[in-house]
């Protein structure tokens, strides 16, 4: 019996500072909430975003860190992709934000977050820019060589962003 | 427990970094530039203080067996906090995300810093709010002393800069990087034990020669 009792307040113990702990963090967090930086999309394509919810996809090459709607000139509507992509050999991962038109597909703007390449050497951004007006779901998937530098790895690794971005925007987004 | 006792403690005596040994790990990662250490230093002083505070007004209700489970929830709360305050002022100055990108996975792992559970279990538990609440503060006391030291040191000799401040052009790579932490580090050990030895043997015989006098008087 006392074994009993002494299990028990064990649990309610724990269960009290449990509840206590996730209540306090749970008003911090609205006190403290930070949205997330959309500068990197209008770094790409001046507009004005939106942070939008991440769709839970699984993706062979990174992962989605952020997904923003918006608005361009002349009315068009885009979609901001910020992806991380896996690291690729010495080099580090890159992140990469991508703003595509919804109506067309094609890529409008792309803004190299971080560049994660293989020390001493650093990534040609503007090499990045060449993507602009290709379509997200066929053309940088069939080809992608148009991305390649000096450096192997992190040609890949940049590749890798990019290539989460086409795969999240295929399942997603594309018609 | 007096406070001065509590405080030579925390400072000197059972210094966190060179007389326990423990956060090694994050010692040595972030004493690579001063306000990182300093950084770190503060986050920990400020879980240390809240941990061993609420921990001491605990202890009658916390069932012994359970006392591990409580101690590391109560910890990743403060931690939490901590990360949440950080992002908080990382989006809005740009000293605050180099010390948050600098602490990096650090930050989340003060949860499980030897120091925190050793002063919880060691202290906290079984003092009064107050003394646990001082001990918290002089034990992150000693900690931020020795990392921004180190970091003072490894960033002067690595990088040639103070504080982020360029002196001169001055640089030994080697101080920089993860081996010259630990050269600086074993240094700095030497140095302390050292000065404790030192300052002991010196009371030592200065309490003989009083003693020996006083026979002598009584003689």
């Amino acid at each position: 019996m006392k074994n009993k009792n002494s299990a028990a307040r064990c649990i309610v113990v724990l269960l009290v500072i449990a509840i206590v702990c996730v209540a306090t963090l749970g008003v911090l967090n609205d006190v403290l909430y930070v949205a997330p930086d959309m500068s990197a999309f209008s770094k790409a394509m001046q507009g004005k975003y939106e942070e939008a919810s991440t769709e839970k996809v699984t993706l062979t090459s990174g992962k989605i860190e952020l997904v923003a709607t918006g608005d361009i000139s002349f009315g068009r509507k885009v979609v901001g992709i910020m992806a991380l992509g896996n690291k690729f050999g010495k080099s580090d991962s890159f992140s990469i934000a991508v703003v595509i038109n919804l109506e067309n597909d094609t890529v409008v703007g792309v803004y190299q977050v971080k560049d994660g390449s293989t020390g001493g050497y650093t990534y040609d951004e503007t090499i990045l820019q060449s993507l602009v007006g290709k379509s997200i779901t066929s053309d940088f998937i069939d080809n992608s060589n148009f991305l390649t530098t000096g450096a192997t790895n992190s040609s890949n690794a940049a590749k890798l962003a990019l290539q989460a971005v086409a795969e999240y925007y295929s399942i997603v987004f594309a018609k | 427990m007096k406070t001065k006792e509590i405080m030579i403690n925390g400072i000197v005596r059972q210094n966190p970094v060179l007389k326990l040994v423990l956060g090694t790990c994050s010692v040595l990662a972030l004493s690579g530039h001063a306000v990182n250490g300093l950084g770190m230093g503060i986050a920990v002083t400020f879980v240390l203080l809240c941990s061993n505070v609420m921990i001491s007004l605990l202890r009658n209700i916390i069932p012994d067996k359970v006392r591990i489970p409580a101690y590391t929830m109560l910890i990743a709360t403060f931690v939490t906090i901590v990360k949440m305050v950080l992002t908080y002022l990382a989006s809005m100055s740009e000293v605050a995300l180099g010390i948050y990108n600098a602490m990096g996975v650090f930050l989340p792992l003060i949860v499980v810093n030897c120091i925190i559970l050793a002063r919880a279990e060691s202290f906290a538990s079984q003092n009064p709010v107050l003394p646990s609440a001082l001990d918290g503060i002089f034990q992150g006391l000693g900690y931020t002393l020795v990392l921004t030291l180190m970091g003072v040191v490894r960033e002067l000799l690595g990088y040639g800069s103070f504080f982020g401040v360029k002196l001169w052009e001055f640089q030994i790579g080697f101080i920089a990087s993860p081996a010259g932490a630990f050269l600086t580090y074993a240094i700095f050990i030497a140095l302390f034990t050292y000065a404790i030895d030192k300052i002991a043997r010196i009371q030592k015989e200065k309490a003989l020669s009083k003693q020996s006098s006083e026979v002598k008087e009584a003689i």
